[in-house]
């Protein structure tokens, strides 16, 4: 597994970026600001539904500030968690499977549950959230399960 | 599983600090595997063995 994971030095930048980039979504997707003045573009649409937009044809016009976000808070979200550890040995690796294992499950009880008790526009707002729910939850796992890790031992047996 | 580091650890009086250099891993994994919080990969189980010059069954013990 470890062959898979970002050099150390990524670490905290990409987390730095992460948790930036998450709070500037969230208070950009609950205050109902619109993004889509901003950045306007064009850019290709492979799928273009007329539901979301006017345009027709493969390029359309497009403020990308959101679809910018969304891949940074994605991108810094994966450095962040796959990143090696000053120290990283194989119970850290231990501690990162436990912490993606458990956040899939929580993650995905929470898609069941919404899936069966929210609908509508409601629902949307919610497979939105769920874009980023899974990165963030095994993040906030992984940490915490790291602060434990590197508070153990912490007096000489 | 249990094991018997620390009283190997203190029979050659080496600390978890100066153990975990030897195995390249960090303190705190000597100190879960201690504890029994953490049951190492035969990889390292094998190592720690081989540095304390003992059979692994004599190190790690299965639990009934």
């Amino acid at each position: 597994m470890e062959a898979y994971l970002f050099p150390s030095r990524f670490k905290n930048i990409s987390g730095l970026i992460f948790y930036l980039t998450n709070m500037i979504g969230v208070v950009v997707y609950f205050s109902g600001v619109s993004l889509d003045e901003l950045l306007v573009i064009k850019v290709p649409a492979i799928i273009n539904e007329p539901i979301f937009t006017n345009n027709k044809g493969i390029w359309i016009e497009n403020g990308i500030l959101d679809e910018l976000i969304t891949v940074v808070l994605i991108i810094s979200g994966i450095i962040h968690s796959f990143s090696r550890e000053k120290m990283e040995d194989e119970y850290i690796s231990s501690i990162r499977l436990q912490a993606l294992t458990w956040s899939i499950y929580v993650n995905y009880s929470l898609v069941i549950l919404a899936t069966l008790l929210i609908f509508e526009m409601a629902y949307f707002h919610v497979m939105v959230i769920h874009l980023f729910s899974l990165i963030f939850l095994f993040n906030l796992r992984f940490q915490l399960k790291l602060r434990a890790y590197y508070k153990s031992a912490t007096d000489e047996e | 599983m249990k094991n018997r580091i620390r009283v190997f650890r203190a029979e050659l009086n080496i600390s978890q600090e100066e153990l975990a250099n030897q195995m390249g891993v960090s303190r705190q994994t000597i100190h879960a595997i201690e504890n029994n919080k953490y049951a190492p990969s035969l990889t390292l189980g094998m190592k720690i063995a081989k540095y304390f010059k003992k059979a692994v069954e004599e190190i790690f013990l299965m639990e009934e």
